[in-house]
């Protein structure tokens, strides 16, 4: 611990609590279900949703929100799936929270943008690495438990445990990465600017929509590219990584520029 | 108008039973009023020939001045033979620095004391006769 | 060490001219006092020194590096921002513990102590001080980090006067014991000029006047007297400021009081004391 630079230090020390709460609401509810499930017929499988409250002031503990859905199950056994969609969700709003309070406190000490970045980034690679090792470990677990399948699986098949870590590592990477250019851009905007970063992904839905009724192909196309970009074509896990991990360097170049002239402010 | 500053000293090389006045509306620099302070007690008795006066960390903290300032006060009393630094101890009275001071300030005496008695028994009409008298009536 | 150098920097905010063409060379291991009043720029320029914001024009130098984006020259520097950039939920203590990990010489006994003499319990969180303890907090912080150049904005913001006076005393303490360069931003004159080895006065943006405290000190006096002697006294003078109270008059004169003006005082029975560095300043920067 005391080798890593001081500001990947302090930041994987601000995100602890958070990934500890997170694991903690997991397991609960994994335990929970598990109880529940054995205990009854008929089946439910549990998707939790996990959110946070993104305000100023820095990450609230996180609520969960459950959705059930039924589905058909010959018999009373632990079912569960897709822990790796949860976690990303979480990771992109630790993303979101992992500027802004630390920016501010580390500036107070000396540290430059540019080190921030740097030592951001490796944090952030950390993390995400972290939790990739602990959701295949407890991935793992819950097979053993019943059935389990990581989202991977239920994506691409049955594809080695290795391909599947370089997977999530790159979900969980670009996760974290979206997290951070988002709260970035929110940092640089004037409060009108805001305003209008709110409100655009409704704007460009309602275009598109409305392209669509013209041009007809705009959905589809779109899908297509998310299809050939998750490799859900290919079915190679491998090229979904390598998308994945092109993307977060992508915005990692556009946080280093947004990044570069941020002024602190109170 | 005098101003008076009590402080706590640091330790046991205290200023003595009395404080050090500083006269902070005179319109002399601080570092000069400093040097006349320290000078006072010399007189005094207070800050004894061969004993040590207080260090300029002492009189910084203390009164609250600049340490450069507090140096420069106390140089100009090296310049004038009335201390000495003993190495790795502090600054000390000169010897005969008692009778340095009273020499310098006797010229000045006149100026600065009977001058302005005089002035003031000017405006409250007392001749000379009555002040005379009143010296020798006091001891 | 500790040569800090602002080239001709200026920097505005749309329309709003922060600070225009400021040069200034400062020195090492003397405790400066930069003056001025209310939005007269001395933050900005503070900020820009740290890192905090850019400037719009210029640079500033710490031993002849730009300091902007510089790791190497920011981590000799610590500042005691006006600005609340503490996390809420931090503790005193943890703080200590933080700063210390980028400030290695950061002495974390001596914060300790300071923190039980103000005071201040190590175990509150940020949010949980009120304004006094607030500053309390942070200058704690400042003096223990034992980094080459500290400064203060505002140190004095909402602490009452005991606290006040231990501020000043614990400043001057280690200062005596590890000289370091020190700046002092502040409209708080009065109290802080003694402490001061030299002063610099912005106005509006503009740097007007740098000098050691003792010759601003020296550039004026008062008189004070009998109202029509005071008055001819002062007929060829500049006189920045006056009070009076029936016939008694006092007369605050920018100038240099020589043998002459003494002597001319004397003969008209008036009293020559100095001028407060307060006055002085209110002059020159209305």
């Amino acid at each position: 611990m005391s080798i890593l630079p001081k500001v990947t230090k302090y930041q994987i020390y601000d995100a602890k609590n958070a990934v500890l709460i997170y694991y903690l609401v997991i397991l609960s509810l994994v335990a929970l279900v598990g109880v529940y499930s054995s205990s009854t017929s008929s089946v439910s499988v549990v998707d939790v949703t996990i959110s946070s409250n993104v305000n100023n002031s820095g990450l609230e503990a996180p609520t969960a929100v459950v959705k059930r859905e039924q589905s058909m199950q010959e018999d009373n056994s632990f079912n569960a799936s897709g822990l790796e969609g949860s976690t990303a969700i979480f990771l992109f709003v630790l993303g979101l929270n992992l500027f802004k309070t630390s920016f501010k406190f580390l500036s107070a000490n000396g540290v430059t943008r540019r080190r921030f970045f740097r030592e951001n980034t490796l944090a952030i690679m950390i993390i995400a690495a972290l939790l990739t090792i602990i959701d295949t470990i407890m991935g793992a677990t819950f097979k053993l438990l019943g059935h389990y399948q990581p989202l991977y699986e239920q994506i691409y098949g049955n594809i080695t445990l290795l391909n599947g870590i370089v997977w999530a590592f790159a979900y969980y990477l670009a996760a974290i990465m979206l997290g951070w250019f988002i709260t970035m851009l929110y940092y640089r905007s004037s409060s009108l600017l805001k305003i209008v970063i709110s409100i655009s992904p409704a704007i460009v839905f309602i275009g598109l929509t409305y392209l669509n009724r013209i041009w007809g192909h705009v959905f589809s196309t779109i899908g297509q590219f998310f299809i050939k970009f998750w490799s859900i074509n290919n079915l190679n896990s491998y090229v979904a990584a390598r998308n994945l991990l092109l993307f977060t360097v992508l915005l990692g170049g556009l946080v280093f520029l947004l990044m570069r002239r941020a002024p602190v402010k109170d | 108008m005098v101003n008076y500053r009590c402080n706590e000293p640091l330790n046991t090389l205290s200023f003595g039973c009395e404080r050090m006045l500083f006269d902070f509306n005179s319109e002399k620099p601080l570092y000069m009023q400093l040097a006349e302070a320290i000078e006072d007690n010399i007189l005094k008795g207070i800050f004894v020939e061969e004993s040590q006066v207080p260090s300029t960390t002492e009189v910084s903290v203390n009164y609250k001045i600049n340490p450069a300032t507090a140096a420069k006060g106390v140089n100009l009393l090296v310049e004038e033979g009335i201390v000495y630094k003993k190495r790795g101890i502090g600054m000390f009275v000169c010897s005969g620095a008692k009778g340095k001071i009273a020499a310098k300030r006797r010229s000045t005496f006149y100026e600065k004391y009977i001058v302005s008695l005089l002035e003031e028994a000017k405006k409250l009409s007392i001749d000379k006769n009555d002040i005379i008298s009143m010296i020798e009536g006091s001891n | 060490m500790g040569l800090i150098e602002f080239q001709n920097v200026s920097k505005n905010y749309g329309q709003v001219q922060a600070l225009t063409q400021v040069s200034l060379n400062l020195e090492a291991n003397k405790i400066y006092g930069l003056l001025g009043r209310n939005g007269a720029g001395k933050t900005t320029m503070l900020n820009i020194l740290t890192n905090k914001i850019f400037p719009t024009v210029g640079q500033v130098l710490l031993n002849c590096e730009n300091v902007t984006e510089n790791d190497n020259a920011q981590t000799q520097m610590f500042y005691m921002s006006e600005m609340n950039l503490y996390p809420e939920g931090m503790r005193v203590g943890q703080a200590f513990r933080w700063t210390k990990e980028f400030y290695p010489n950061f002495a974390t006994d001596y914060a300790h102590s300071l923190a039980q003499k103000f005071g201040l319990s190590t175990k509150k969180k940020v949010k949980a001080l009120s304004t006094g303890y607030n500053s309390i907090f942070k200058l704690i912080i400042t003096l223990a980090t034992n980094a080459p150049i500290i400064i203060f904005d505002e140190p004095i913001l909402g602490l009452d006067a005991n606290h006040r006076d231990l501020f000043y005393k614990e400043l001057l303490a280690k200062y005596n014991e590890t000289p370091q360069t020190v700046i002092i931003s502040t409209h708080l004159i009065d109290e802080v000029a003694d402490i001061l080895e030299e002063a610099i006065i912005i106005k509006s943006g503009d740097i007007i006047l740098q000098q050691p405290v003792e010759q601003m000190l020296q550039s004026a006096y008062t008189v004070s007297g009998e109202e029509s002697k005071v008055d001819e006294f002062a007929a060829d003078k500049k006189v920045i400021h006056q009070e009076m109270l029936g016939r008694f008059k006092s007369a605050t004169i920018y100038g240099e009081c020589h043998s002459e003006e003494r002597e001319l005082a004397a003969s008209l029975n008036l009293d020559i004391t100095s001028a407060p560095l307060q006055k002085l300043f209110i002059y020159l920067t209305n």
